[in-house]
């Protein structure tokens, strides 16, 4: 039945997600948390999908993650999700006749090199495996579907460890220019828990929740002072306040966002600067309607029965950490100098091309109004003899797999490989070389 | 009782006197008839370590005999010799939420009980089994224990990243460390009110958190305030 099917697998080891699947496919078959985590009343611990499962109690679940600050430092932890992906979701009996494309995150130190390499080879047994870095990946994929040729590349990665920009140039990372700041979708979450925890309700130990949360309700604003005097409003002229419901193990399972009409009210919000009340008000009359009433009865009525948090000016201000890690006390510079520091560290020929193709990836990025966010802050900063065009990624969280499907099907692929023998008979580090980073 | 204040003074004096020269009384030199040249040798010696007891400091008290307090050295926690050290909480605060940032959210660390190999076991290789665990786990002494943890527990990444020893590369060679953008060239920053998230003016006096208006604050300090400190 899938004999057709290229015997490579495509692995994104990534912080937060894991992405499996088969070389040449569109889609990868796992996206998996990439983590195992054990509920406080029982002793087993849940891999993976089982994660994800619609049975599974998330409150107060522990995890425990192979990967600390982007790079694979467990190994036990990380063979035991591994191979749920591959046994279960895969279905892969025999892994001697497979290759194996990982991704792994730039700058990789050789000892951990050299343990990633132990699991592949020793402990799962592979037939041969080729590592990537993940900008040369999206550049590869959006190569490919762009009409003209894409010479170079900025890739801006926003995952869960850190962000990175790095520019590509025919398919080669240029590690020089790789400039790297350690915010991410983790650290986010973990401010999203310390502000709800601070004002509401003590949720420092709901990761998975506070991570749906931020999913659904978080978003980019275009002009903060604008929208922190919006959210001081009370009552039905604060478009920003959304509530959201934790499980409570009976009734629900999961947290869901209680009103998500309510949730999407700021898009009404127009883009520019401008304080457009009238709009708002005969938009927000459009859409309110008849139950407004009930609604605003809801609300006033103190629901202590359930366990829910509200939600105004955190929407925004979490994401603003990204643009300007400064606010919270962290002396880094923000994304929009991230992308000017990577690209001036270029040859000087190279920066008005790479200003122009900057590709946005990364499960961070899926933020509302996240580009156009970046690319007021970066138009000041750059030259106005230079273009800036920011390019999104129709799925920020499969991009990189995608990009490593197709470099599995590629013909190249194989002569690209090291096979186990090599690996036994030279061992790690000069096999590692024929990669180039 | 109106007592002349100045016999007072007077009376107080003394022993302020007594007090602001430390040493204790040394034995005058008995006046013996002396050449000139001992007499002028014995002042001398005298004068000298008049001199050095009359410009001891509080430390130097703390030899001899008479010494006031204890001075057998004792080891200290590494934390909290520098929370001593640095008495500046507000900094702590700071840094310590910064980590807090980076945590992931391990639950308390569970010993894995090698429960698994017991399961086929017969009754009586299981109850001597239980018996020999037994008495390892109680001869294991707490250190013996904490070093089986730090051996069991996987590296952080920092210290992997100090083993790979990278600032021995030369300069061109691009490293993780050199990678990392650095500090922003605006270093300004706007801070938030930490009660309800608005642009915050002012500073509690107590424990240097932001907050925007009265109310706030007001909730600041019924709450909030020194939770961390005092």
């Amino acid at each position: 039945m899938g004999m057709e099917r290229s015997s490579v697998v495509v692995l994104d080891n990534g912080g937060g997600l894991l992405k499996a699947g088969f070389g040449g496919e569109t889609d990868p078959i796992a996206v998996v948390p990439n983590c195992i985590g054990r509920p406080p009343s029982s002793k087993k611990w849940l891999v993976g999908d089982q994660l994800q499962a619609d049975d599974a109690d998330v409150t107060g679940m522990s995890l425990r993650r192979p990967i600390d600050r982007g790079y694979l430092i467990n190994p036990e932890v990380q063979r035991e999700v591994w191979d749920r992906v591959f046994r279960s979701l895969l279905n892969l009996e025999d892994l001697s006749q497979s290759s194996l494309l990982l991704v792994e995150p730039l700058f990789n130190p050789p000892s951990l090199q050299r343990s990633a390499d132990e699991l592949v080879f020793e402990e799962f047994g592979f037939g041969s495996l080729c590592v990537a870095d993940s900008p040369s990946l999206v550049h590869l994929y959006e190569a490919s579907r762009a009409q003209g040729p894409a010479v170079a590349s900025l890739v801006v990665d926003c995952g869960f460890s850190f962000t990175h920009a790095a520019p590509v140039m025919q398919n080669l990372t240029l590690n020089y220019g790789v400039k790297r700041m350690d915010l991410g979708g983790k650290a986010l979450t973990n401010y999203l828990k310390e502000l709800v925890s601070y004002r509401s309700l003590n949720v420092m130990d709901e990761t998975l929740l506070i991570d749906h949360a931020k999913e659904q309700l978080c978003f980019v604003s275009l002009d903060l002072q604008h929208d922190l005097r919006l959210s001081r409003k009370s009552g039905k002229e604060n478009i920003l306040k959304c509530t959201y419901v934790l499980p409570d193990g009976v009734t629900h399972t999961k947290g869901f966002v209680k009103d998500l009409n309510e949730a999407r009210r700021y898009l009404s919000l127009p883009d520019g600067t401008t304080n457009c009340t009238t709009d708002l008000a005969s938009k927000m009359g459009e859409m309110g309607g008849q139950g407004d009433t009930d609604k605003a009865e809801d609300r006033r009525k103190v629901d202590l029965t359930q366990n829910e948090f509200v939600l105004t000016n955190e929407r925004f201000l979490v994401p603003e950490m990204l643009f300007q890690p400064v606010d919270l006390g962290m002396n880094q510079a923000g994304l929009a100098e991230c992308i000017v520091r990577a690209v001036n560290s270029c040859h000087p020929y190279l920066h008005p091309v790479l200003f122009q193709n900057i590709i946005l990836t990364g499960g961070s990025t899926l933020f509302p109004r996240f580009a156009q966010r970046l690319e007021r802050e970066l138009r000041p900063l750059v030259l106005d003899a230079y273009e800036v065009k920011i390019k999104c990624q129709e799925n920020p969280i499969l991009g990189v797999w995608r990009g490593g499907s197709l470099l599995a099907s590629s013909p190249e692929f194989e002569s690209m490989c090291v096979t186990k023998v090599e690996y036994e008979e030279i061992g790690s580090v000069r096999c590692r070389r024929r990669f180039f980073h | 009782m109106s007592a002349d204040p100045f016999i007072r003074i007077q009376i107080r004096s003394k022993p302020l006197v007594l007090f602001s020269s430390s040493p204790p009384p040394k034995p005058k030199p008995k006046p013996v008839l002396l050449s000139k040249r001992a007499l002028a040798k014995t002042l001398l010696v005298d004068c000298s370590n008049l001199r050095k007891r009359q410009t001891t400091t509080m430390e130097d008290e703390n030899t001899g005999p008479f010494r006031r307090t204890s001075s057998r050295t004792r080891k200290m926690a590494t934390k909290m010799s520098a929370a001593l050290a640095n008495t500046d909480n507000r900094t702590q605060a700071a840094l310590a939420r910064l980590e807090a940032l980076e945590s992931d959210n391990a639950g308390p660390e569970v010993l894995e009980v090698n429960d698994d190999e017991y399961d086929s076991m017969d009754d009586d290789d299981q109850v001597y089994a239980q018996k020999k665990q037994a008495k390892g786990t109680k001869r294991k002494t707490r250190q013996a224990k904490a070093l089986e943890n730090a051996k069991k527990a996987p590296r952080s990444f920092m210290e992997v990243l100090n083993e790979a020893n990278l600032e021995s590369l030369p300069p061109h060679v691009p490293s993780y460390l050199r990678a990392a953008v650095g500090p922003p060239t605006a270093a300004s920053r706007r801070h938030f009110c930490t009660v309800c998230g608005n642009i915050a003016n002012y500073t509690c006096v107590r424990c240097g958190v932001r907050f925007c208006s009265c109310r706030c604050q007001v909730i600041h300090n019924d709450t909030r305030c020194l939770k961390f400190i005092a």
